[in-house]
């Protein structure tokens, strides 16, 4: 199949044959096994040896910290008849046996099996067959990212534009991850929910309507974290030139503030003054841009790395990963993290709202869940897969800055800054996909 | 294994199945009576902690699905009731079978710690189920001739939840 006709660029119609089981595997091997993906928090894992268990694509792999703390990351696969070594979420173990014949290895390298002189009369190479290692790993602000393509570029390259938005709005404060992410089955392709987080405003005010209205109505201001009248942009982080990463709810103006100072009062007078710190920190930090935006709310990392939470104080930062479990179903994880810095009534109160909102039980996920699970349906059956998916919005519009001249002016923030309600980067998501998907190797 | 009184064990079984009952008809309302106003409800998630070959339950503090008060499950009940809530239009078919009650005393000569399994099947537009499956603590408290729910301990089965939850265990 030619797939240069899967995505339709000069009217943005895109073919729900990018979503066939067809193009899976190669997709896990263009996609996944190409981009920088995220694996989880160094928070996880403080000491030697400590271990958690992670997925790169459908792949599990082992990231643990070996004996000089260094942080790696392994195929969870023994050498010998491929079975999984490590059988848990998390620990701390100085070597992983197999449970099928005992071959055993520490940081790595393979360092024994029984029988060794006796069986393989000391011809085996043990120095050949180490755990496979992923070859590039990097930590940005805690945040541990993998990648499989020995060649790509370095992970603050690839994030480009999105190292400004992580820097200033996600990592500042440094961030500490509550064990255990929530994990339940999303049954869509990856890419909806991903391209979700990276553009879609446009989804919130009807498919969460049940939220808003409850909020309106003033029930539990607890999950209040959006002020009325509040101005906010989209971004696509390096739009046509590189990974495209999106980001949502990129709000200026003093409201966010007073709405988190509004919270902080009902917590204690520690909580209003590590407010007022952060609030000041961050005036500060971005001294040299003339509007100084608040914080983003969401976004993506391409491909399959969301956030959510990151707008508000007293949300916590929602680490979302979306792992691709075959065409039509996904496995979705939600870390929390809470802010390093922040007092004990504050990380109690971002764990609650994050759990009360963006999560499996939450009062906004489902509903996402029930859209998905209804156009799933409709990507499954021939005729309305004929019909392709319409991301139309403002096209030809890109050039357009959305802001007004004083927002504007004075040095640039990095990356296409869009109206709140754009599809420009999901077409970015999908382009960018097909380049991938189109590449010789 | 402690023994209650069998007139004890068979009234706290009838308010169980009562309570499952409100919820497999829609009675969102009148089960909300049945909760304390102190009423804690929790969902830890689970996850395998190992060291070595050997692995345990995970103890330590870690996010949960629930860690409700009265308040925030009264908002899930008006979220479903406002009637724009897509997860629950139409509204989801289920069936709870709540069994393997142990009941024993608590501190206080008004409680019971209460021990219960569920499987709850939810059925979504004719065509989509799913299963979940776990067990429950609670802490049940007499009140005017009747019994009320002060705290909810629930431990599903599963890690990896077959969906997103817009129903109550």
């Amino acid at each position: 199949m030619n797939l240069q006709t899967l995505i339709d660029r000069p009217s943005a119609q895109i073919s729900n044959d990018v979503f066939l089981p067809s193009h899976y595997e190669r997709e896990i091997e263009r996609v996944f096994g190409k981009c920088w993906l995220f694996l989880g928090h160094d928070t996880l894992i403080p000491k030697p040896h400590d271990y958690f268990t992670a997925f790169m694509g459908e792949d599990s792999v082992i990231v643990q910290r070996d004996a000089k703390s260094k942080i790696r990351v392994y195929l969870n696969k023994c050498r010998h008849r491929g079975n999984q070594l490590c059988l848990f979420d998390r620990g701390n173990t100085s070597a992983f046996t197999c449970s099928y014949h005992g071959w055993t290895y520490a940081d790595g390298a393979l360092t024994g099996m029984p029988f060794k002189r006796e069986a393989y009369r000391g011809e085996l190479d043990l120095a050949a067959h180490g755990l496979i290692e992923v070859p590039k790993v990097a930590v940005y602000g805690g945040l541990i990212f993998g990648c499989w393509d020995a060649e790509a570029v370095s992970l603050e390259d690839y994030l480009g534009d999105a190292c400004w938005y992580l820097e200033n709005f996600l990592i500042r404060e440094g961030l500490e991850l509550v064990p255990g992410p929530q994990r339940y089955t999303m049954p869509t392709n990856w890419k909806l929910l991903a391209e979700n987080f990276a553009g879609d405003d446009y989804h919130f005010v009807h498919t969460h309507s049940s939220v808003i209205q409850l909020l309106s109505r003033g029930q539990d201001k607890r999950l209040q974290h959006v002020p009325e009248e509040v101005i906010s942009f989209s971004v696509a982080a390096n739009h046509g030139k590189g990974a495209p990463h999106g980001f949502l709810e990129l709000r200026i103006g003093e409201e966010s503030h007073q709405m988190d100072l509004s919270h902080a009062v009902t917590l204690g007078p520690d909580c209003v003054e590590w407010v007022k710190e952060r609030y000041r920190l961050q005036q500060e930090r971005l001294k040299e841009f003339a509007t100084k935006p608040y914080s983003f709310h969401a976004g993506n990392i391409f491909p399959n790395f969301a956030l959510i939470g990151v707008g508000t104080t007293t949300y916590a930062k929602g680490l979302i990963l979306h792992h691709p479990r075959g065409a039509y179903s996904t496995e979705v994880w939600v870390w929390a993290a809470v802010e390093k810095t922040a007092p004990p009534a504050i990380k109690e109160r971002q764990k609650f709202v994050l759990m009360q909102r963006q999560a499996a039980a939450g009062l906004v996920a489902p509903d996402d869940h029930e859209n998905f699970l209804r156009i799933t349906d409709n990507l499954r059956s021939h005729e309305a897969r004929k019909q392709p998916f319409h991301y139309d919005m403002a096209l030809g519009h890109d050039a357009e800055d959305p802001r007004s001249p004083e927002v504007r002016a004075g040095k640039p923030w990095p990356g296409k800054i869009l109206p709140k309600y754009s599809e420009a980067s999901q077409r970015d998501f999908y382009r960018y996909w097909l380049k991938l998907m189109e590449a010789e190797n | 294994m402690q023994r209650v009184p069998a007139e004890l064990q068979t009234e706290i079984q009838q308010f169980l199945t009562h309570e499952a009952w409100l919820l497999d008809t829609g009675k969102l309302r009148d089960w909300l009576a049945l909760l304390t106003e102190d009423v804690r409800y929790r969902m830890p998630v689970r996850a395998t902690v190992g060291g070595g070959m050997t692995g345990g339950t995970d103890k330590e503090p870690v996010f949960c699905l629930f860690d409700d008060d009265k308040k925030s499950l009264e908002m899930r009940t008006m979220r479903i009731e406002t009637g724009t809530a897509h997860a629950e239009i139409p509204a989801s078919v289920t069936q709870r079978l709540v069994t393997n009650v142990m009941v024993n005393p608590a501190e206080s000569a008004d409680e019971f710690d209460v021990v219960s399994s569920f499987i709850v099947y939810q059925e979504r537009l004719g065509r989509h189920g799913s299963t979940f499956i776990g067990k429950r603590s609670d802490r049940l408290r007499r009140s005017n001739g009747g019994w009320q729910i002060a705290r909810r301990e629930i431990e599903l089965a599963q890690t990896i939840l077959p969906s997103t939850i817009s129903i109550f265990f």
